[in-house]
């Protein structure tokens, strides 16, 4: 391990702890969809969608508000106008030997429109079932923590 | 019970996705009709202009503004047994740009490259307004004495015009006006 692998490791074993006492609540999954053909397209159909659940869970807090058909949710007001949240997902460790996400495990980039990556948010602020959401930009302000950044999407 | 334009949106949804007139409805529509796979339906039926619409579902999506409904050519007389209507509605069309929106590309088959898509938006855009127009300018295509309300005829409205949302995101709006043919004596309620 380099020098960098054992401060990862380090801040990667603290950051369990803060999960293991119950401090983050929301689960974060990165789901990769494959279908049959582009997405949207009436004769697509899934085929499959491996799903990564992020360990330990992340801190996630909302930013943003914006006026969307595509919001709601848990936290988007049951009774108000629908606003869609935008969420700082993190800090997140980087890979290292034992642990870690590296970008592409984050936030894949789909191969082609046949595939769709999205995040699922559950419980905590969000709904227990889970709420869809879609990584916008991938921050790295240090080597040793990311940070995503993500919009509600449409939750079909 | 089926409402007023029922049978209108299900007439665009079988020209822009179902390829009708490939088959069946005389040459000339098979020399015009959309094929499949070449649009999809904008994600739950929303506007591309939502600012949480996702980036991968944009390209060729449409989407289906009904704007309005009028009585034609006179306000229509009560004792009437048939009503004729014009519908007006604008068509719109996404499309991504820029190197990196390659990948988001809804290519369709053949000779389409996601490349050249992203770099010649606005002719592709333009382009397909016009094969769109052509579609449903065809009356073997649009044209239905079966549906309820019938289905008289559908035409362009003024020009196709594309609009840069930014980001990569561009679309092209069109609006059309198509003629429909309802019964006074018909309830078209939900």
């Amino acid at each position: 391990m380099t020098a960098a692998d054992r401060a990862r490791a380090a801040a990667d074993r603290g950051r369990r702890v803060v999960d293991a006492l119950g401090l983050r609540e929301t689960t974060v999954t990165v789901v990769v969809e494959q279908w049959s053909g582009p997405v949207g397209v009436a004769a697509s159909v899934l085929q499959s969608a491996p799903a990564t659940t992020l360990v330990p869970n992340p801190r996630v807090v909302v930013t943003a508000w914006t006026s969307s058909a595509f919001g709601g949710g848990a936290v988007g007001g049951r009774s108000a106008p629908l606003v869609a949240a935008t969420v700082a997902i993190g800090p997140i460790t980087p890979s290292y030997p034992g642990g870690g996400y590296d970008a592409d495990a984050l936030d894949p980039a789909p191969s082609d429109p046949s595939q769709r990556v999205y995040l699922v948010l559950a419980g905590g602020a969000f709904d227990p079932a889970g709420e869809r959401f879609v990584v916008t930009r991938v921050d790295k302000p240090t080597a040793l923590r990311r940070v995503l950044t993500a919009d509600r999407a449409p939750q079909d | 019970m089926a409402q007023l334009l029922d049978a209108l949106d299900a007439r665009l949804v079988a020209v822009l996705e179902q390829a009708r007139g490939a088959s069946g409805l005389g040459p000339t529509a098979a020399a015009r009709y959309v094929p499949a796979g070449r649009f999809r339906a904008a994600a739950q039926g929303q506007s591309p202009r939502d600012p949480n619409y996702p980036l991968a579902r944009f390209d060729r999506a449409y989407w289906v503004d009904y704007a309005g409904l009028a009585d034609e050519p006179d306000p229509r007389n009560p004792q009437d047994a048939l009503l004729l209507q014009a519908v007006r509605f604008v068509l719109t069309v996404g499309y991504v740009y820029g190197a990196d929106n390659a990948r988001h590309v809804l290519t369709a088959s053949g000779t389409d490259d996601a490349a050249t898509d992203v770099q010649a938006v606005r002719r592709r855009a333009l382009g397909e307004a016009d094969a769109l127009l052509a579609a449903l300018n065809t009356p073997d295509i649009f044209a239905d004495n079966a549906t309820d309300p019938v289905l008289l005829d559908c035409w362009r409205e003024g020009a196709s015009g594309v609009e840069d949302l930014g980001g990569g995101r561009l679309l092209c709006v069109t609006e059309y006006r198509a003629r429909i043919v309802s019964s006074s004596t018909s309830r078209y309620w939900p």
